[in-house]
């Protein structure tokens, strides 16, 4: 943390390097954060660039004062989807883009399929969550943000979090669960 | 005690993320074993599922690209000091240019209407006429580097305000129009840093410049966002364009200011 806030400081001051570190550091993700929730490739990868870009041109205004640099990018993030859902005058009705997860000639396809259908299904089943449910789930799991940083972002209390954490991931279990259940009964 | 589980959860969330075994927190917390692990499983496949979400590496290489111009540019950003004689140049320009058209007969109304006009409409050529007409009146480079940039704004507006319902050889014009424009900037910046000037005067513009791409990048990602798939591309391309003509003007002038 002491170093992030170093990096920012330096940052700041223009000094070369430092804001291309943050930006290495946190660029996989904001995209991570930003896919789960605009669910398509080509829109990710637009607000991704609107995301840094945003954030350098307004990182003199930044202060620490107890916001980690996480939860202040998170929020830009944020408020970009938001305004971009806005703008469109819709959510989450394009379809997943299958692009969007590995597949690099290294790659097994079992697992590539696999892995697509993993995040299928946590994206689909984010959808059924409350919007302050999905938030917290895409900032701990895609962002990695820890629960300090996602309360930060969210403007929440800790222990609001928390309890919003724990609902969120019961009701994933439960959406996940159904689906499971009514896939298996299809089979028979 | 709720609170308290709640505490737990998230103690093992972290571990979770730190690629700990849903075993190894259960073991943490025998008595909250049975509770915990359907949480935490689901937390395990989240973290796995997400953590496969990975960026194009081509547009990985792209995207950083395009941040590295942009900060070397500002890297150097020089100080503003103050406002020279030739500041003041593009209003009285502006001025004059209003003064032309009026004589030529098209009207200080017309011409005012014709500021919100957008491709397609009547008077918009009125107002791409008013602007030719402030750059004869322009007469430094700096000066004209500034009211192009000025311009080139007015195009981006042009093209997030049709985005949503452009077709895409409106599209493809307005970027052409666009690109010719920053092209224009980018002359001038490189003969402006070739040649002896004033010293503020470059400051100024280079700042002014910054600040111009910086805020029409953004908004060419947004407009982006908006446009029909058809028109994307166009507009996609117009913004790779907008980021390196101005970094290679911005580059130019700090290489000029580091001398």
């Amino acid at each position: 943390m002491q170093q992030e806030e170093n990096l920012v400081r330096l940052a700041r001051q223009g000094e070369p390097g430092a804001f291309e570190q943050l930006y290495e550091s946190y660029f996989d993700r904001i995209y991570r954060y930003i896919v789960m929730k605009v669910r398509n490739r080509a829109d990710a990868e637009d607000l991704t660039q609107q995301v840094f870009m945003k954030a350098y041109e307004s990182i003199d205004a930044f202060r620490w004062r107890g916001v980690p640099f996480a939860a202040w990018l998170f929020r830009i993030a944020h408020n970009q989807v938001v305004d971009h859902f806005r703008k469109r005058n819709r959510e989450n009705t394009l379809p997943l883009d299958e692009a969007m997860t590995q597949s690099g000639p290294d790659f097994d396809p079992v697992v590539i399929a696999e892995r697509r259908m993993q995040v299928k299904q946590l994206i689909d089943a984010s959808g059924q969550l409350t919007e302050a449910q999905r938030e917290v789930i895409a900032l701990r799991f895609a962002g990695g943000l820890s629960v300090a940083e996602t309360a930060r972002a969210m403007g929440k209390s800790e222990g609001a979090t928390k309890v919003l954490q724990h609902d969120a991931l019961a009701k994933l279990r439960r959406i996940i669960s159904f689906k499971q259940e009514e896939a298996s009964g299809r089979a028979v | 005690m709720a609170e308290q589980f709640d505490q737990i959860l998230s103690e093992c969330i972290d571990l979770v993320l730190q690629g700990k075994s849903v075993e190894h927190c259960l073991q943490r917390y025998p008595e909250h074993a049975v509770e915990l692990e359907p949480l935490l499983r689901v937390a395990a496949d989240a973290s796995s599922a997400a953590s496969s979400i990975e960026p194009r590496p081509e547009f990985k290489a792209q995207a950083r690209y395009q941040m590295q111009s942009l900060v070397q540019a500002k890297r150097r950003k020089p100080q503003a000091r103050w406002l020279s004689f030739f500041d003041w140049v593009p209003r009285w320009a502006a001025v004059a240019a209003c003064v032309v058209v009026v004589i030529l007969g098209a009207g200080t109304g017309v011409v005012a209407a014709s500021s919100n006009s957008l491709p397609g409409d009547t008077l918009y050529s009125v107002k791409l006429a008013a602007e030719e007409v402030q750059m004869a009146f322009t007469f430094s480079d700096t000066a004209e580097a500034e009211l192009l940039a000025e311009f080139a704004s007015r195009r981006v507006d042009e093209l997030a305000r049709i985005a949503e319902d452009a077709d895409p050889e409106t599209v493809e014009n307005l970027s052409s129009r666009l690109g010719s424009t920053v092209g224009k900037i980018q002359e001038l910046a490189a003969g402006i840093a070739q040649e002896p000037a004033d010293e503020a005067q470059v400051a100024e513009l280079t700042q002014k410049l910054w600040r111009r791409a910086a805020t029409d990048v953004c908004d060419l990602g947004k407009a982006q966002g908006e446009a029909p798939d058809e028109a994307r591309e166009g507009i996609a391309q117009a913004r790779s364009q907008v980021v390196e003509t101005y970094a290679a003007a911005l580059n130019a002038l700090e290489a000029r200011h580091g001398r």
